[in-house]
C-alpha cells in the first residue's frame, strides 16, 4: 500500500490531468481531509488550466445553488430538466387520490376479476385473456414469459419482478472499467443493456486470446452458467427467466471483461 | 451517529441533504437517467450508502458542515462516473447517439493533456477512491494516511506524533488491510498494489 500511495504521490506530483469535480467539490468543502500533495495539485492544476478554473467557478456557484436552504412553508418543488417545474398536490388531495384509487383497485379485484379474466378499460369487447399473474415460477427463478399485457389494461406490479431488474453495483463497476482490459479482449454481442431472446449469441474482439472462460450470473452474481470457450463466440440456448444478467469473459484465470443484458 | 438517524436528519424528504441531492440530481437528470441512476431513488441510497461510511467518533467540529460538505461531494462522485460512463459509451457505439444528444451533451470536449488508452488507473479514479475511503477513517488514521500520501518518512511520522516506529508499523498494516478491504468492496482486484510492491 505504501508504495501504491508513493506512486500516487508522485502523479499528484507529475500530472497535467484535468481536475475531476470531486476534486473541486473536495477542497471546496472539506479542504481539512486532504492532504498537503492533494491540495497542492489542485491549486497548482487550478493556476495554469483555465478550463479547470471555469470548472471551479460552476461548483462553487452550484454549491450556493443546491444549498439555497427553503423556507418554512416548505415549497416541495422538484426541478425537472428543461426548467420545468413540477408542483406536488397537497397532502389532503394526495391522500384523498390514493385513497380513490385503492376503492378502484379493491372493486376490480373483488368484482370484476373472474376466471383470469381482465375487463379492459376502453368499449370494446374483448376476448379473456390469461392474467400476467403467478410471475415466479415454481422454482423461483423468474417469471414465466406470459403474455405481454396490452396498453390499456391494469396489471399488478410485483415487487419481485423488479428485483431481478436491479443493478449489481459492484458488476456494474466492472463494466464501467471493460476498456481497461491489457489483453483488449472486447464485447461485440450483446451489447451493453441489450434486450435479447433466447437463443442468446455471445461474441467478443479476441485480442490475441483463444480460451476463455464464459460465465453467465443473475443480478445477485449467482452464477448460471459456466464454461470454457475457444475462440470468439458462443450461442447460449438454455432457458433464463426474466431480468438483467451479467455476463464475464476471462481468459487465463483473469477478468477481462463484463457485459450486461435484459430478457424480459 | 447511526445509519439510521443519519437517514432520518440528512436524507430523508424535506431534508437539507435530501434537498441537495435532489436538485443536482434533476439539474443533470438527462445524464444520470442514460447511465448510471435511471431513478433519483437509486442515485438517493448510492450517495447514503457511501455518506454512511463515515467514520462519526472522529473529531468533526460541525457535523452538519461535514456531512452536507461530504453530500455535496459525493454528488460529484456520480456525476463524474456517468461523465466517465458516457464517455465510454460514446466512443464504444457512436451510432447509439441522436444527433439531438450531442447539442445537449453533458460531456465536455476537453482534450485531455495526458492522450492515451485509458488502460491504467487513472488520478482521478484514485482520488476519487482514496478520498471516499478517507470518509471511514479516524482522526488518527486519516492524519497517517495522509502523510503516506504526502510521502513522509516513517521515523518523521513517529516523531511527529511521538510514537515509536513499531506502533506506526502495526497502524500502517491496519490502515493496508482496511484500505484493502475498502477496494475489494468497490470491485477492485487486491492484485492492484501487487502492481506497485
Amino acid at each position: 500500500m505504501e508504495n501504491f500511495l508513493k506512486e500516487y504521490s508522485k502523479l499528484l506530483d507529475e500530472s497535467n490531468e484535468h481536475l475531476s469535480y470531486q476534486a473541486i467539490a473536495a477542497y471546496l468543502n472539506l479542504k481539512e481531509m486532504l492532504s498537503s500533495r492533494e491540495i497542492k495539485y489542485i491549486e497548482r492544476h487550478l493556476e495554469i488550466c483555465p478550463a479547470c478554473r471555469e470548472k471551479f467557478n460552476t461548483v462553487l456557484n452550484e454549491d450556493n445553488e443546491l444549498d439555497n436552504q427553503p423556507g418554512s412553508e416548505d415549497i416541495e418543488k422538484t426541478e425537472k430538466p428543461g426548467g420545468a417545474r413540477i408542483f406536488r398536490i397537497s397532502n389532503y388531495w394526495k391522500y384523498s387520490a390514493a385513497a380513490l384509487i385503492l376503492i378502484i383497485a379493491a372493486a376490480i379485484y373483488f368484482f370484476l376479476l373472474e376466471d383470469k379474466t381482465i375487463i379492459t378499460l376502453n368499449s370494446k369487447g374483448e376476448d379473456s385473456v390469461t392474467i400476467h399473474e403467478k410471475l415466479r415460477d415454481e422454482t423461483g427463478k423468474g417469471i414465466k414469459n406470459g403474455d405481454k399485457p396490452a396498453a390499456g389494461r391494469f396489471y399488478e406490479e410485483d415487487l419481485a419482478v423488479r428485483e431481478h431488474f436491479s443493478k449489481n453495483t459492484v458488476l456494474e463497476n466492472f463494466i464501467n472499467r471493460n476498456v481497461r482490459s491489457e489483453t483488449h479482449v472486447q464485447i461485440l454481442l450483446p451489447l451493453i443493456e441489450d434486450t435479447v431472446n433466447i437463443p442468446i449469441k455471445f461474441v467478443w474482439r479476441k485480442g490475441g486470446v483463444d480460451l476463455f472462460t464464459l460465465t453467465i450470473v443473475d443480478n445477485k452474481n449467482r452464477p448460471l452458467y459456466r464454461n470454457s470457450v475457444e475462440g470468439n463466440e458462443f450461442l447460449y440456448t438454455e432457458k433464463l427467466g426474466s431480468g438483467l444478467y451479467y455476463w464475464k469473459i476471462e481468459a487465463n484465470g483473469k477478468l477481462e471483461v463484463v457485459g450486461k443484458f435484459y430478457v424480459k | 451517529m447511526q445509519p439510521v438517524d443519519l437517514y432520518k436528519i440528512f436524507f430523508s424528504p424535506g431534508t437539507r441533504g435530501y434537498n441537495i441531492i435532489s436538485r443536482f440530481y434533476y439539474k443533470y437528470h438527462d445524464l444520470f437517467e442514460r447511465t448510471n441512476y435511471p431513478q433519483f431513488k437509486e442515485f438517493l441510497n448510492q450517495i447514503f450508502l457511501n455518506i454512511s461510511n463515515i467514520d462519526f467518533s472522529k473529531d468533526i467540529k460541525n457535523e452538519e458542515a461535514y456531512i452536507t460538505g461530504s453530500i455535496k461531494i459525493q454528488c460529484r462522485v456520480q456525476l463524474d462516473k456517468a461523465l466517465k460512463s458516457r464517455y465510454t459509451m460514446l466512443h464504444e457505439n457512436p451510432q447509439t447517439i441522436e444527433p439531438s444528444e450531442e447539442k445537449s451533451s453533458f460531456i465536455e470536449n476537453f482534450e485531455s493533456n495526458n492522450p492515451g488508452p485509458l488502460e491504467q488507473l487513472e488520478i482521478q479514479e484514485i482520488f476519487q477512491e482514496v478520498n471516499t475511503f478517507k470518509l471511514s477513517l479516524n482522526s488518527a488514521e486519516l492524519e497517517l494516511f495522509n502523510n503516506l500520501i504526502d510521502d513522509v518518512p516513517r521515523k518523521e511520522i513517529a516523531e511527529r506524533y511521538q510514537m515509536n516506529l513499531n506502533t506506526i508499523d502495526t497502524r500502517i498494516r491496519r490502515l493496508r488491510i482496511k484500505f484493502l478491504g475498502y477496494l475489494k468492496k468497490c470491485g477492485y482486484s487486491t492484485s492492484l498494489f501487487d502492481k506497485y510492491d
